[in-house]
């Protein structure tokens, strides 16, 4: 199998163990997962409609997208394994690295044939599909190597340009091993957990995909409005969980001279991965109403990232009391600026944000 | 004494910033080789690019006369390097890390490692998952990780840190026994010149990514007579050399 396979493997494995530790845990499971094979069942046909009806460019562009996250996740993994890890050796060998690659890649590949195998009526059609599945997939890796290249030259570039402006060198040195730290730090206090944040991203995707197929078959049991306060719910409930905020720990982090909107944006980027998998299962699950639906989540999610921005940076930049204090005022503000005209409440609101992480980052530790 | 690890002109860049530009020096073993330094002056950056954790831009990193600069799994392969704690995947134990991460599954059991097993005393918590590790607690899994399947070069950054006063004692003393036992080249990045002093074989002063000063075993011992009066001396090198 390969020592680098079998420590992702064991984490894994483990992780799901610990998932599953206590008795109620597995009560979730049997009562989960007959609802799940539910749900599946119905969306199953759906999902094979959807990719029927879908033409050729556009499953093409499903098979890009599914390649270059996965070659973009993969990398990721690697890029943090050959650096960070205890299996550094082993990462760092083309033989392992192309093992862990071609095992991780296989279940979005046979998923990207599947696709484009659906619908597929004559057998003398097989080349031109073997060819765009091909095509395809090939670009979704290229762009994704593409954009790793690209977000090097730009963290290059930042990087450069801070070492101008005298941030904190030893941040920037610390760098990769610093940023685990405090990530873990951050995991510790949001929620989050897992190896990785685009492993988290993974899974909310997942989580917001499914939400789609709940939504889809919600439509046929419950009347209006219910199946959309079910998506507003969902949404609101997602990134209650996913926003949760320390205030000592957000101070701490400025002290740290971590960037200000750091804390809230690793959870605000599940956040998005959420949205995003709820619009890709809404696209799939044949769901009629997605654009509405995935505007209610995305509305609710939308005011929960501004809202928990707005409460971090308080908690960052002053005492509990006086943040919680400022916050209520800020509110009040906002609602009574909606009130005279509605545009003027984003705007207070963006303007109210851009002052308080403009003092936050005062405050950020800086070397002389 | 033969030299272990030669480091030629070596430059490494961290995130498109120039870090280290032109370093060179010779690491022999046995020896304790400690890189003192303030906060940004590359010690870290030095350290994981010998270890094969980082590129090198330029330069040449000879291992046992093999050039391994643009072989980054080569270094890995022989130079063991302590990971950050906070790194060690939480669901995993210790065991299952040392099994994994070592090249014989059974590397624990080796009799050479005992007293550095023995000093880390990782022990009671070998069968504990290390997201329940305090921090000294991970960082004695990291340090142990590193020894494992006996390299001839090992690499450790601030390797003190987090370590109670007992232990941090018992792994200074097992740690000069094993290089003086085992022969190999130890080098480590410290903040702390008793440390530096009391137990190295040889000192660099590492500032804004080039050697600033380097000190001998004697040199270094005479710091002894007069711990004041040599931190004293090495502030003013740090400050002179910013």
């Amino acid at each position: 199998m390969g020592r680098l396979l079998e420590y992702d493997l064991t984490i894994v494995w483990k992780g799901a163990r610990a998932a599953f530790a206590r008795k109620r845990d597995w009560l979730l499971l049997v009562l989960g997962v007959p609802i799940l094979s539910l749900m599946l069942s119905e969306s199953a046909s759906n999902w094979v409609r959807a990719l029927r009806d879908t033409p050729e460019p556009g499953k093409m562009l499903l098979v890009g997208f599914i390649a270059f996250l996965t070659e973009w996740a993969v990398g990721r993994r690697l890029q943090h394994l050959e650096s960070e890890s205890v299996v550094a050796r082993f990462a760092l060998r083309p033989g392992p690295r192309l093992l862990h690659r071609a095992f991780w890649s296989a279940p979005p590949l046979v998923a990207s044939v599947a696709i484009m195998a659906a619908g597929a009526g004559s057998s003398r059609l097989l080349p031109v599909r073997v060819g765009a599945l091909v095509l395809a997939y090939g670009a979704g890796l290229a762009a994704a190597a593409l954009a790793r290249l690209i977000q090097g030259q730009l963290r290059g570039r930042a990087a450069r340009r801070r070492a101008g402006s005298g941030v904190i060198r030893s941040i920037r040195l610390a760098g990769e091993t610093r940023r685990g730290r405090i990530a873990a730090l951050v995991a510790a206090r949001t929620g989050l957990a897992g190896p990785s944040v685009a492993a988290n991203a993974a899974l909310f995707a997942a989580l917001g995909a499914s939400l789609a197929g709940l939504c889809r078959v919600s439509l046929q049991v419950l009347p209006a409005p219910g199946p959309q306060a079910l998506a507003g719910l969902a949404g609101l409930a997602a990134a209650g969980l996913l926003l949760r905020q320390h205030p000592p720990l957000l101070r701490y982090l400025l002290y740290l001279g971590i960037e200000p909107l750091g804390p809230v944006l690793v959870p605000a980027l599940s956040a998005g991965s959420l949205a995003a998998g709820f619009g890709l299962g809404a696209f799939a699950f044949g769901l009629a109403e997605a654009a509405g639906f995935a505007g209610i989540a995305a509305g609710a999610l939308i005011l929960f990232v501004a809202f928990a921005l707005l409460r971090g940076l308080h908690f960052a930049t002053g005492s509990r009391q006086a943040a919680e204090l400022a916050i209520q005022l800020d509110l009040v503000l906002i609602l009574l600026a909606g009130l005279v005209a509605i545009p003027l409440a984003p705007a207070l609101l963006i303007a109210r944000l851009a002052m308080l992480h403009r003092r936050a980052r005062a405050l950020r530790l800086v070397a002389p | 004494m033969s030299v272990k690890l030669t480091i030629e002109r070596l430059a490494v860049d961290r995130g498109g910033v120039p870090v280290l530009a032109d370093f060179s020096h010779a690491f022999g073993g046995p020896t304790w080789v400690g890189i003192v330094g303030a906060n940004g002056s590359g010690k870290t950056t030095l350290l994981r690019a010998m270890a094969g954790r980082l590129p090198v831009r330029s330069g040449r990193i000879l291992v046992g006369g093999a050039d391994l600069a643009q072989d980054r799994a080569g270094r890995a392969e022989r130079i063991g390097f302590a990971v950050e704690s906070a790194v060690l995947p939480s669901e995993l134990t210790p065991r299952e890390i040392f099994a994994i991460s070592a090249r014989r599954r059974d590397s624990l059991d080796d009799p050479a490692i005992a007293p550095l097993r023995e000093a880390l005393n990782v022990e009671p918590f070998l069968d504990r998952k290390c997201g329940t590790l305090s921090a000294g607690m991970g960082h004695r899994v990291a340090l142990l990780a590193a020894f494992l399947d006996l390299p001839e070069i090992v690499i450790l950054d601030e390797p003190f840190n987090w370590l109670d006063p007992l232990t941090a004692y018992d792994v200074k003393i097992a740690l000069r026994d094993f290089v003086a036992e085992r022969g190999i080249a130890l080098i480590t990045a410290l903040h702390d010149v008793t440390t530096l002093t009391a137990y190295c074989n040889s000192g660099i002063l590492l500032a804004a990514g080039r050697i600033a000063l380097s000190m001998d075993e004697a040199e270094l011992r005479s710091g002894l007579a007069d711990p004041a009066g040599f931190e004293a001396f090495m502030v003013e090198r740090l400050r002179a050399s910013r």
